[in-house]
């Protein structure tokens, strides 16, 4: 019982492989044979036509020859003689080896025969070529005498489409040895051809050869057959194309086999596994069995002692058709998940190798330093960054401790706070920047910028520095300390300028125009018209020049003067500063449109200099018009403006405008210093806006500037 | 009542003569005390140095103080005299060519009672001479003088 099961299902297994293999055999040879045939009916085809390129096609001349058609029509010694002299000729000229020529009877006119061949002598054509055609070149079947093969071909000689004869050539059957086989070995190793008619001689192109087995001939595809030699062989035929001969290829299937046998190799041994795992499947079933029935018997006799209580455990040997079915199953997951997996892995292994190109190609261009090291200290990596910044090559860093990177007084510090990352980094830690001072291979220092990340991967620290020489920036940072420090020593030495400005350059003229007034009031008397005249323009002089040193100041102090901004409501700022205007000129009707809600976030002091300029000038220059209009209000794009319908300028100007001291009216017309718009400018541009003028000739002009800062607050309030 | 002293702190000549001619003009006929220089000024107030034997119950109605001194500038100057109980409730009048913003807050930071920024123009600094005076030596009531002024004024 317990050999039994295991010594059936091994036996029963071994029954399907055999079946199955030799079924996949069958499939695998007769695929072989199939391809094999196709290859052979494709190598006849194609060597038809290198074989039926003869030149028997040059006989016709010999047959069209005058002395030829005279030795038929007035057949005579002599003409029979001029006869063979062409033959010869023609013999001389071609690979044949003899030359008949036969009257339409057919008796022979004259015949002649080239030197004999190794072959042996050429064999008379001794028959009359009852096979040659009338009306164009032919040629025989083989013949076999003299121990060679030889064949004919004849051509008709005609007159006027007459027949009067034929002229015959003989050709010996031979031919390289070496070369058929080569030809031989182009179809297929061991492979033969032969050429011959059904029924005829068949030669190798060497000698005689056996004709293929006459059942061949009848079949449309390549037939299997033993050959002559006693080989199974495949053959298969193709008529040539001009002479009376099928090629016959005859290929051993042998070879082809090949694969079919290599499959059997293959497949036997796991086969043998098959029906070992059977085996031994069966008797490990076989033991459970015994012990199910164990338990059974057991059970049976628990029972027959009177426990009828007793069960045995359910199960059947339905369970191994189930297994059975759960086996193949899983098998087929496991078949399925495996090349799933081998897809991904191939597919993962591709993105990995690209993404470790990319990063490497990053490392090796970027101008960092790139530095890795592990938990220990050592570098690992040494990028060309770093090669470049530190002046060693990364086959002398890597190995060594990260110290060499960094003079000694630093060495100390670092290995404690590498030590601490070691034991405190877990995972990883967020990169941070630091600045530290690296040391050279010549043992100069540098500043340098790091940027560290350390990652935990399999139990070990490793570290990544990305380190930026910042020698450039550092020397950066001190030269725009310096030009700071510059700039406020020329700013304070400014205010001082600026300060005696205002105190010394004042106090001259005080006296100037003080006393050119004591002049005029106390000696009134002595001076005639002309004279307080004078005075009176170096009076006008000094207070120009007075109101040109307060501008300068206003000027000044506008570019030093601190800024504290706030929110401004411009709409209520611009109506006090026309207030003021038209209070000091009661008389003027100036029409002033102002926007509602115009709010700006600016330097109180400052933007009102600005609006008060502003509408100043265009208060000034709308002093000669009929009908004054002054506009204030904010465009779309955020832009204050202040428009006017007054003199306005020519736009070719509109450079000058805003330069100090640069006027495009004469005094006459209007007065000013011309500091005005530089001092409007300066101040926008101090709060970082920007200021631009239009205008025209006699049209009016208009003032746009910005305040961008906390542009959303800026402009109209929506209400 | 007496026309009291006006003391004038000035360096400039040309404004000093101005200004004298200024109050001239106005018909301000008090004695004006000019100094040259801060030091002298303070040597003035306090009766020392040159003005030892001056009589230190004689203090000036108004001092008129120009900023820019040589050797202790008007700042310095109006700084010590509020410093000092004698002269801590003088009238200062800043009179100077500059109206730099922290020249007029650290003057009137300092105790002073104006500040006037001498225009160029000779024909307003007149008129800001009128006012001042109209003020300072007309209607303001001076504060009384240390001691015997207080007593003389509680006595009557």
């Amino acid at each position: 019982m317990s050999w039994l099961l295991p010594l059936s299902i091994a036996g029963l297994l071994a029954l399907a492989v055999a079946a199955v293999s030799w079924i996949a055999y069958r499939d695998v040879r007769g695929t072989a044979l199939a391809h094999g045939a196709e290859r052979l009916e494709d190598s006849a085809v194609q060597l038809g036509p290198l074989l039926s390129s003869s030149s028997f096609e040059s006989i016709r001349a010999v047959a069209a020859d005058p002395a030829v058609l005279r030795a038929l029509q007035t057949p005579s010694s002599t003409s029979a003689a001029a006869a063979s002299a062409v033959l010869e000729r023609a013999l001389s000229d071609s690979e044949a080896e003899a030359a008949a020529l036969w009257d339409a009877f057919p008796t022979l006119v004259t015949s002649v025969a080239g030197e004999p061949t190794s072959e042996g002598p050429t064999p008379p054509a001794g028959e009359p070529p009852s096979w040659a055609a009338a009306d164009s070149v032919s040629i025989s079947g083989f013949r076999h005498e003299n121990g060679a093969i030889w064949f004919d071909g004849a051509a008709p000689v005609l007159e006027r489409e007459t027949l009067l004869g034929h002229i015959v050539v003989t050709s010996l059957v031979s031919s390289d040895s070496a070369l058929v086989r080569r030809l031989s070995d182009l179809i297929a190793p061991g492979a033969r051809f032969i050429v011959g008619q059904r029924g005829g001689t068949w030669t190798d192109l060497i000698g005689r050869a056996d004709p293929p087995p006459e059942e061949a001939f009848t079949a449309a595809r390549a037939t299997p057959y033993e050959s002559s030699s006693g080989h199974q062989v495949l053959g298969h035929g193709t008529p040539l194309n001009g002479p009376p001969w099928l090629l016959w290829v005859e290929v051993p299937v042998e070879p082809m086999l090949d694969q079919a046998r290599e499959f059997l190799s293959r497949i036997i041994p796991v086969g043998l596994l098959v029906v070992m795992a059977g085996a031994a499947g069966g008797v490990t079933l076989s033991n459970r069995i015994n012990s199910r029935l164990g338990d059974v018997r057991s059970a049976a006799a628990a029972i027959a002692a009177g426990a009828y209580g007793r069960r045995a455990p359910t199960g059947s040997y339905a369970e191994l058709d189930e297994l059975a079915i759960a086996f193949n199953f899983m098998a087929e997951q496991v078949g399925d998940s495996q090349a799933r997996l081998e897809e991904q892995i191939v597919v993962r292994t591709a993105a990995l190798e690209a993404t470790e190109a990319e990063f490497r190609a990053l490392a090796t261009t970027a101008p960092d330093a790139i530095v890795t090291a592990d938990a220990d200290g050592h570098i690992t990596y040494f990028n060309p960054g770093a090669e470049r910044i530190f002046g060693l090559a990364a086959d002398e860093a890597v190995g060594q401790p990260l110290t060499i990177l960094m003079p000694d007084r630093f060495q100390e510090a670092h290995e404690r706070g590498f030590s601490r990352h070691v034991r405190e980094g877990d995972g990883h830690f967020a990169a941070n920047l630091r600045e530290l001072v690296g040391r050279r291979r010549d043992g100069s220092e540098f500043p340098l910028e790091l940027a560290l990340a350390g990652r935990r991967h399999g139990g070990r620290m490793s570290f990544t520095g990305i380190i930026r020489d910042i020698t450039d920036r550092k020397q950066r940072e001190e030269s725009v300390r310096r030009y700071a420090s510059e700039l406020e020593a020329a700013n304070r030495e400014l205010e001082a300028f600026s300060y005696s400005v205002s105190h010394d350059l004042r106090a001259p003229l005080r006296a100037i125009h003080g006393f050119s007034q004591a002049l005029a009031e106390d000696y009134e008397e002595r001076l005639d018209e002309q004279g307080v005249r004078i005075l009176g323009r170096v009076r006008a002089a000094a207070e120009r020049m007075g109101l040109l040193i307060d501008d300068l100041l206003e000027l000044s102090r506008a570019t030093r003067a601190e800024m504290q901004r706030e929110r401004i409501d411009v709409t209520g700022l611009s109506r006090r500063i026309v207030a003021e205007l038209a209070a000091t000129e009661p008389q003027r009707d100036v029409e002033v449109r102002i926007a509602q809600g115009l709010v700006a976030t600016a330097d109180p002091h400052l933007l009102t200099l600005v609006l008060s300029n502003l509408i100043g000038n265009a208060w000034k220059f709308t002093g000669k018009e009929e009908r004054a209009i002054i506009e204030v209000g904010c465009s779309e794009a955020h832009e204050f403006y202040v428009r006017d319908n007054g003199a306005g300028f020519d736009m070719a100007y509109v450079d000058k405008l805003f330069h100090p001291f640069q006027r495009l009216h004469p005094d006459s017309e209007f007065t000013g210093t011309g500091v005005g718009l530089a001092l409007v400018q300066r101040i926008i541009l101090r709060h970082g806006g920007s200021v631009r003028a239009e205008g025209q000739a006699g049209e009016g002009a208009a003032f746009y500037f910005t305040l961008p800062t906390e542009s959303q607050q800026q402009g109209r309030l929506e209400t | 009542m007496i026309d009291r002293i006006i003391l004038l702190v000035e360096d400039n000549p040309d404004d000093q003569e101005l200004t004298l001619r200024a109050l001239k003009l106005n018909n301000i006929l008090n004695e004006v005390v000019t100094v040259e220089d801060g030091a002298e000024a303070l040597d003035y107030l306090f009766c020392e140095g040159e003005y030892a034997d001056r009589d230190p119950n004689e203090m000036p109605q108004v001092v008129l103080l120009d900023l820019k001194l040589p050797k202790i500038d008007g700042l310095e100057v109006l700084r010590r005299m509020r410093a000092d109980e004698r002269t801590r409730l003088l009238p200062v009048v800043i009179l100077t060519s500059s109206n730099e913003e922290r020249d007029v807050a650290e003057g009137y930071g300092l105790g002073a009672n104006s500040y006037v920024r001498k225009p160029v123009d000779f024909g307003e600094f007149r008129e800001a001479v009128r006012n001042l005076g109209l003020y300072w030596l007309l209607l303001n009531q001076p504060p009384p003088p240390k001691g015997s002024k207080w007593l003389r004024s509680s006595g009557h």
